[in-house]
């Protein structure tokens, strides 16, 4: 049961938007939401726990658990108006990676003890998780990974190394895919395993991005025993484990939001520089405007139609995550482009030469936020053979 | 609402049969450059399948039905790459002629025993329809562009300026003071025609004009998308059905990803056609009607120019089905405003909504 007790899940959609609407509108901090200078916000560490405590007090945390595991046991439909308003109230992204893709997976696929445990930390923000899947040489080909865990009595012992692991530094726990055996087929043998950050072995390198953040890290494993029951699932069944998510996440990272913010930004610029009577800047615009209500009724049409079915998201939601991201890309670099000048500032910079009126953006960072996002979570290149072999029917 | 949808996939199967067996027969094939006349048996058992009066209201025999019903209908012409003016010579009149509550001429559109055409436009890549040609005196002077569908003795709906404003009459092609400059498309022809004095009787006058070209436009934009949608489809469907079994280098072409990739950004863009033409029939609001036939018309004509190269040579010829769907993509992606004019009228509904 979640802390209050209340059940959103039985509401009226309308009234639910309402309520959540209010909700935001009260308790979320205006210096935290997205704005020009940072339009896909970000919250990390302890402004992120914070808030996600602050939902958690209220009731409005983990919208997509089932009640009786201490989420909100909302429908599909109403998690969609639940993203919904958290774009339109301009609330920074938190990657939450307990509530979002561990949590689903214990309550799906872990033992009674692992959910009593587990749970209500992730829910509390005493366990902030973060995902140990990619290494040096598996990447989009993630079943090549080969960080090992050896069973030793009762516990693992982990050798090798992960990267890309986002926000290591600001996490206690990681939730590993190692290799647990050879197998025929490289994507038997892996196992699903989580790792409690502090035990000994365990060394984190942060590596800086291209928009001069350390989200993400390097973590090397050296004999780091782990006890045998922190495996979920079965030994040797890891893949089955973290594909079971992956078509919620596409839909997800497919959400318009993101976009939305940018092209909000392109329009302010426009106007900003007073491009309004330029055909060419107005037709291109034109294009991304057209682009992005486009895609915003495909998304809703794909949501509703999983909403509809009642069943997982299937392979066709890898085209959500494809366009969105290729939109988003876009935009931001039409955004440098009618910037001329401000396009070539790294940094933030007032736009617009009437200082009654001056914008503050920074056009680097947003172009460069955008720059992983058709290569996070599958590269599009993945995404594109997914769609050609499983919708298309094309052969291989 | 649920007998909507029940009568709908009921007119779609229908359909699909009539169609498929049209495409079989050696009607079916266009010709390069060479005006279409329309086929008037074919014609005749269209009106027999009820698909002439569809939108027109019950009191004029009509079907009355949404204009989204008639869009699913297209979008299975567009599958079939049905090359039949039905939108210019069937949906878009009966747009007027309801306007009008003119029930003998209803009755005739209906039974496709006489055809109409609207002569509405001015000039290429423009609305303007009240200003190229001049009622006086019971007569009209002056020109009309892009008509489509006219054939031997139909009948015209020429939108015209009068001393009491804008106004539609009905005028007779075989009338003496017409020419006719006749231009080929895929599903038919284009006439450009002059006007020399021309006796004509009364439709409408004033703003009722203005709505009822209005209501026209949109429905065939709106067909018009959902035909270029559905024809988007099949077209990629073929084209995917050819790559899994031609082969080269000892490989399918269907394995290559630099093939396999371009097809599913066709499909993504067909995908956006469909919820975009999807929710414009249901709203009917117009930012996303325009939003719709620039997504459509965009979508298409990319598609069928891919298939073009994804067929290599073959895709050349008129031997494969391809430049059947191109014609078509060209035909109604550039009639009733294209990509660019409709993506321009999207931003200013777009901009008026925000402003409002």
């Amino acid at each position: 049961m979640n802390s209050l007790n209340v059940h959103r899940d039985e509401m009226d959609d309308a009234d639910f938007r309402a309520e959540f609407r209010a909700f935001l509108a009260e308790h979320y901090p205006a210096e935290l939401k997205q704005d020009f200078h940072r339009p896909f916000r970000r919250l990390r560490g302890e402004p992120a726990n914070d808030w996600l405590r602050t939902l958690q007090a209220h009731g409005w945390r983990a919208p997509a658990w089932p009640r009786e595991s201490g989420g909100m046991g909302l429908s599909f439909r109403k998690q969609l108006i639940y993203h919904e308003e958290l774009e339109h109230a301009g609330v920074a992204r938190i990657i939450d990676l307990g509530e979002t893709q561990l949590g689903p997976t214990i309550i799906k696929m872990g033992s009674p003890e692992q959910s009593e445990h587990y749970l209500p930390r992730i829910l509390n923000c005493e366990h902030v998780w973060c995902q140990g899947y990619s290494e040096p040489n598996a990447g989009s080909d993630l079943a090549s990974l080969r960080t090992s865990a050896e069973l030793d009595g009762d516990e693992f012992v982990v050798n090798g190394q992960k990267i890309w692991t986002t926000h290591a530094n600001d996490s206690t726990h990681i939730f590993t895919l190692v290799r647990t055996g050879k197998f025929e087929k490289k994507q038997q043998g892996i196992s699903f395993l989580l790792i409690d950050l502090d035990t000994p072995g365990i060394s984190i390198r942060p590596i800086i991005n291209l928009a001069g953040e350390d989200e993400f890290c390097e973590v090397f494993f050296e004999n780091v025993r782990v006890p045998k029951a922190n495996l979920v699932g079965e030994l040797h069944q890891g893949w089955a484990v973290a594909k079971a998510l992956l078509g919620y996440e596409r839909v997800w990272i497919g959400s318009p939001a993101l976009a939305g913010k940018a092209l909000a930004l392109g329009e302010h610029l426009v106007q900003q520089l007073g491009l309004e009577g330029d055909r060419g800047v107005m037709d291109e615009l034109a294009q991304l405007q057209a682009d992005l209500h486009d895609y915003r009724l495909l998304y809703s049409r794909t949501c509703d139609a999983i909403a509809d079915s009642g069943k997982a998201p299937g392979p066709e939601v890898s085209m959500l995550k494809v366009y969105a991201s290729e939109l988003l890309h876009r935009l931001t670099e039409f955004n440098v482009e009618v910037g001329a000048e401000y396009g070539a500032v790294v940094g933030d910079v007032a736009i617009g030469g009437d200082s009654t009126a001056d914008m503050q953006a920074d056009l680097y960072w947003q172009l460069m936020m955008a720059r992983p996002v058709t290569i996070f979570a599958g590269a599009n290149e993945i995404q594109r053979d997914i769609l050609a072999k499983t919708v298309l029917g094309l052969q291989a | 609402m649920q007998e909507m949808d029940e009568f709908i996939a009921m007119l779609r199967d229908s359909a699909e049969g009539f169609l498929a067996d049209f495409q079989a027969s050696p009607g079916a094939k266009t010709e390069i450059a060479v005006p279409r006349p329309l086929n008037r048996e074919l014609w005749t058992a269209m009106a027999e399948l009820g698909w002439l009066g569809l939108l027109l209201p019950e009191s004029q025999g009509g079907l009355a039905l949404p204009v989204a019903a008639a869009a699913e209908l297209a979008e299975v012409m567009g599958r079939y790459r049905f090359p039949v003016p039905y939108i210019e010579a069937a949906i878009m009149p009966a747009q007027i002629l309801a306007a009008a509550e003119n029930e003998a001429l209803a009755a005739e559109l209906i039974s496709g025993e006489t055809l109409f055409s609207l002569a509405w436009q001015d000039r290429a890549g423009s609305d303007a329809a009240f200003t190229a040609c001049v009622l006086s005196d019971g007569q009209i002077n002056g020109q009309k562009s892009f008509v489509a569908a006219v054939e031997p003795g139909s009948q015209l709906l020429v939108c015209v300026s009068s001393v009491n404003g804008p106004a539609i009459v009905l005028v007779n092609s075989d009338a003496d003071g017409i020419t006719a400059q006749r231009s080929a498309t895929a599903s038919g022809s284009f006439c450009q025609l002059s006007f020399d004095k021309v006796a004509c009787t009364p439709l409408l006058a004033g703003p009722a004009a203005e709505q009822a070209l209005a209501s026209a436009l949109a429905a065939g934009r709106l067909l018009a998308s959902a035909f270029l949608s559905g024809l988007s489809r099949a077209c990629l469907r073929d084209t995917v059905d050819y790559l899994n079994q031609r082969q080269q280098f000892g490989r399918k072409l269907s394995s290559f990803q630099s093939v396999s990739h371009r097809c599913v950004d066709m499909h993504i863009h067909i995908e956006l056609a469909e919820a975009v033409w999807r929710v414009a029939a249901e709203s009917g609001d117009a930012a996303s009607l325009s939003a719709a036939k620039a997504r459509a018309s965009d979508a298409a004509q990319d598609v069928c120019r891919q298939a073009v190269q994804l067929h290599g040579a073959m895709g050349f010829t008129e031997e494969c089905s391809v430049g059947e769907y191109l014609r078509l993509a060209l035909q109604y992606g550039n009639w009733l405003g294209s990509a660019k004019s409709m993506r321009r009228a999207f931003q200013s509904a777009r901009t008026a909504e925000a402003l409002a």
